[in-house]
């Protein structure tokens, strides 16, 4: 499969894409690490100095770090646990899966500041599970739901509006397992288990590695979902970021923040990557 | 698939035609605005035909006064109503192009010291404006702490009180000492929303700090941090510490009033509009009380500024000019009873009496100090 | 057995519609409740119902506009992505160039960049290329946020296409042509469609560089819904807004269920 020799049509080919992101996003890119380091500021003062990358020693800035980091491995991980049942369970068609399919996916088109303020408002103090769990005697007084400390508020929100992104990914890499295959690893004895360990799981490996990836970045960098529910300490990054700027008005401090955020996805992906080679490698 | 490529094509081609029109260009305006007579602005304004104003919040005023622009001079209004950081992005995005999209906009909070800092304003427009000594002097000179030189119209004011439940609180604290004692006999029932998030949270810490570390008459004048003043605010942090459990520390400015409206808080720090605003739309309940207790609470106001870059100049002092005209005033007054900057307006029915607005509201103290404050609110209480 | 899995269906139809149901039935509540009763606890329900907060936000919104700016953006920056990802991810998923790792990263790049510094310095690239306040230039900033998701999905989809089916085609002597119309673009469907759909949502909920670059003179969906539920957060405004714009995306949603359905089947291996 991955046998022919790279010729310059290949990087015409991929051209397109890459092109076009680089393109737009380079300067951009670049700028934001000159800034990190002092130059072309925002303030109009540039000068050369490593002082800026001084602010990742703050408490503030590793915790908001750590907590974004929290909130991306625990979301994408949560969502993946919560969506691979249930799409192997919809693989076979039939018997009203298709409306159920068609509702597991409507979070899907919910924007995500919406669903932040949909669980919000079921989970405030006197919202509507309080008050259920209430008269079911389960509770006496209500529990404090909203902005937790933990962060629990934003993975939830995160696993309510992502399952179908995710559904949606996997199932279109479980499409690609042939039903003989399955049948083959049966008719030689495999248990369920067995099949789902040997074949599904690898097969599906890179939808599920791609569908992690994205997750991931979406809540490491979310900003409007963690300002509604999550904790008021930390704050996520990305908030730290715009606080940075904003208000306590150190732009290049903000800068660093943002090399740091570009950073650390990019390390978390390549680290999924890695995982996700060696489960395949392993189990094959 | 293959019957949806033509009609995509088909689409693409048709909008391009449709939506092909950008944004309008507009003549530079001839005159000198900073030395001509207003007369001379008005017609300058009427060449340029339109103006764009941003705000964030009164979409329902705003859209009325930009009716009543339009009919009275025949000049467009763009009209945006966005999000207030977003609304400040992108001024600051559009800092370095030679002309902008923005001719003015609602200027509050933590921006003005942002946006002064960053020089984003034209002006000064304190000796232009026509009816400039009408409006709130105070409010001229300094906005949350920041020294405006003139530079930004006072058109609305605003102020922080204590808002409450009366079902619940039946002797409204008006001392540091009744509301600490009312603190720790009603746990967590009492919130304020983290200083970083909102004004009213850093009002209640301004207050905070005046009582814990020796009034706030010595940072007066200051233009700078002195830092040996700020040395004994581990005494103010001692104090949210110590009744840290009694606390009950919110997201925003409205999630506190949403968190009063839902039963969680008892009595919460507020601004007067925000909370005549949900009251009116049906988001909190009708018997709410607000008041300015007599240890003191913070106020100040919005503004308007104008652009340097922006592309109509003098359509946007018209704007700006008619939002703080006696009849538009007092046309806000009377939908929203938010407070006018106008200051020969007579007022009555608010949620807040003038006898406390004249009594009990505190000044800020200098920007340095509130940002400085904001931080170490931050390190020193929610990291623990 | 058939009767178990008939059983967990229709308990999982449940669950899910409690689980999004009541969630939605809380946001309709909130957008009908008359100002003269504002709904605080001890009420379960608001106490009365009004369409007032409706009428507030078409009266003094441009919502109508909007809508029609945003459903016109989305379909042009799905199409430009998916014309633009087809041979990138082609490339990516099956041929081993070297550099293929970086080139994976960096396809990722517009949704890892933070939103502030989109907001400022990518807003200045558009303005430099004399994108700003234009329809092609939001249309080409939604299909660069949407981007990543069309190219990684589809270049995941091209990594599972069997090479024994490619072998088999050449060998029947197909050209290139035939081989993408009959091979590799029904063996994408699946992913082809989700990638698609993640492009459209982006674009729908786009908000950050579309606000920069593109009011005062286009303005869309998230501008309306960030001014109610942003810094001035009214409950009940905003909970028009979020209904008006998951409206027509759920019924869309509906509507390409079908696609996706009939799809699958076809794309499924076990059935060629």
């Amino acid at each position: 499969m991955k046998n022919d020799k790279a010729s310059p049509m290949h990087y015409l080919m991929i051209l397109p894409g890459v092109g076009f992101i680089i393109l737009f996003l380079g300067s951009s890119i670049f700028l934001t690490v000159c800034q990190s380091f002092g130059l072309f500021s925002i303030t109009g003062k540039s000068s050369f100095t490593l002082d800026n990358w001084k602010v990742i020693a703050t408490q503030e800035a590793r915790d908001s770090v750590f907590f974004s980091l929290k909130m991306g491995l625990l979301s994408s991980v949560g969502t993946i646990l919560f969506t691979f049942p249930v799409a192997l369970f919809l693989r076979k068609g039939g018997g009203g899966k298709r409306f159920l399919g068609s509702l597991i996916k409507i979070p899907l088109f919910i924007p995500a500041l919406v669903a932040a303020f949909l669980i919000v408002n079921l989970i405030s103090y006197h919202g509507i599970v309080n008050e259920a769990l209430m008269k079911l005697g389960l509770l006496k007084e209500p529990l404090r739901m909203l902005n937790d400390r933990f962060g629990w508020g934003v993975i939830v929100i995160q696993i309510w509006k992502n399952l179908p992104f995710v559904l949606l990914i996997v199932m279109a890499s479980l499409a690609g397992v042939r039903d003989d295959t399955v049948d083959a690893a049966r008719n030689l004895g495999a248990g369920t288990w067995q099949v789902l360990i040997n074949i599904y799981i690898p097969l599906t490996m890179p939808g599920i590695l791609v569908s992690m990836i994205l997750m991931f970045i979406k809540a490491f960098g979310d900003f409007p979902i963690t300002s509604i529910a999550g904790p008021i300490y930390p704050s996520s990054i990305s908030f730290r970021m715009h606080a940075t700027a904003t208000l306590y008005q150190e732009w290049d401090q903000a800068a660093v923040l943002g090399v740091i955020i570009i950073a650390t996805a990019l390390f978390v992906i390549w680290a999924y990557s890695r995982l996700a080679e060696f489960v395949q490698g392993e189990i094959r | 698939m293959k019957k949806l490529l033509p009609f995509v094509l088909a689409c693409l081609v048709a909008s391009v035609f449709v939506f092909a029109e950008g944004a309008k260009e507009t003549a530079a305006p001839q005159i000198d605005l900073k030395t001509a007579t207003w007369d001379q602005i008005v017609q300058a304004a009427k060449a340029e035909g339109q103006v764009t104003f941003y705000a964030w919040y009164f979409p329902d005023y705003f859209k009325e006064a930009s009716m009543d622009f339009e009919k009275q001079y025949g000049i467009k209004v763009n009209l945006v109503i966005g999000d207030q950081t977003a609304n400040f992005n992108k001024a600051i995005a559009e800092k370095g192009n030679a002309v902008g999209t923005i001719d003015c906009m609602i200027v509050g909070g933590q921006w003005v010291k942002t946006t002064m800092d960053l020089d984003l304003f034209w002006g000064p427009v304190n000796k232009i404006m026509p009816d400039a000594d009408k409006l709130a002097p105070t409010l001229w000179v300094v906005q949350e702490g920041v020294m405006t030189k003139g530079y930004l119209t006072p058109f609305h004011r605003n102020q922080t009180g204590i808002l409450y439940d009366p079902d619940r609180v039946t002797n409204p604290p008006q001392t540091w000492e009744e509301l600490t004692a009312w603190i720790d006999a009603n746990p967590k029932k009492f919130g304020f929303n983290d200083p970083s998030k909102g004004g009213s949270g850093q009002s209640f810490v301004h207050t905070l700090i005046a009582y814990t570390t020796g009034g706030l008459k010595q940072y007066e004048g200051d233009s700078d941090l002195v830092q040996t003043k700020v040395a004994n605010w581990d005494l103010a942090w001692k104090w949210v510490n110590d009744r840290k459990d009694n606390l009950t520390f919110t997201a925003s400015n409205n999630d506190s009033i949403t968190r009063l409206n839902d039963g969680e808080l008892a009595m919460t720090v507020a601004w007067d509009d925000n909370v005549k605003d949900m009251m009116t739309k049906g988001n909190l309940f009708k018997r709410a009380k607000m008041y300015i207790p007599k240890m003191g609470l913070a106020g100040g106001g919005d503004t308007m500024g104008v652009l340097k870059n922006a592309p109509d100049k003098a359509a946007a002092l018209l704007f700006i000019n008619h939002i703080t005209s006696k009849e538009q005033q007092v046309k806000k007054f009377q939908m929203l009873n938010a407070y006018p900057a106008r200051v020969d307006i007579p007022i009555e029915g608010t949620l807040l009496t003038e006898e406390d607005r004249k009594t009990n509201a505190i000044p800020w103290f200098p920007a340095p100090y509130k940002s400085h404050m904001i931080a170490e609110f931050v390190k020193n209480v929610l990291m623990k | 057995m058939r009767r178990f899995y008939l059983l967990l269906t229709a308990f999982f139809v449940i669950v899910q519609l409690v689980w999004i149901g009541v969630p939605i039935m809380m946001a309709v509540l909130w957008s009908l409740v008359d100002p003269q009763y504002p709904w605080s606890f001890p009420h379960l329900f608001p106490q009365r119902l009004a369409p007032a907060p409706w009428i507030y936000v078409f009266k003094y919104t441009n919502i109508i506009k909007a809508l029609k700016t945003s459903y016109s953006i989305a379909p042009f920056a799905v199409a430009l992505s998916f014309l633009i990802s087809l041979p990138t991810a082609y490339v990516l998923g099956r041929k081993n160039i070297p550099g293929k790792k970086l080139f994976n990263l960096v396809v990722l790049l517009p949704i890892i960049m933070p939103g502030m510094v989109v907001a400022l310095f990518l807003s200045r690239v558009f303005t430099a290329f004399r994108l700003s306040q234009t329809f092609i230039g939001l249309v080409l900033a939604h299909t660069l946020m949407g981007l990543p998701y069309m190219l990684r999905v589809l270049t995941t989809s091209f990594q599972t296409i069997p090479q024994d089916v490619i072998d088999a085609a050449e060998n029947l002597g197909a050209g290139t042509f035939v081989k993408i119309k009959d091979i590799f673009l029904p063996m994408v469907r699946p992913g082809l469609l989700a990638g698609m759909i993640f492009a459209f949502t982006t674009s729908i909920e786009e908000f950050n560089l579309t606000f920069i670059i593109g009011t005062p003179t286009f303005e869309t969906i998230p501008t309306i819904l960030f001014s109610f539920m942003g810094y001035n957060f009214i409950r009940t405004n905003a909970a028009v807004v979020a209904l008006v714009m998951m409206t027509p995306n759920i019924v869309m949603l509906f509507i390409v269920e079908r696609f996706l359905k009939s799809d699958y089947l076809s794309a499924s291996l076990g059935k060629m």
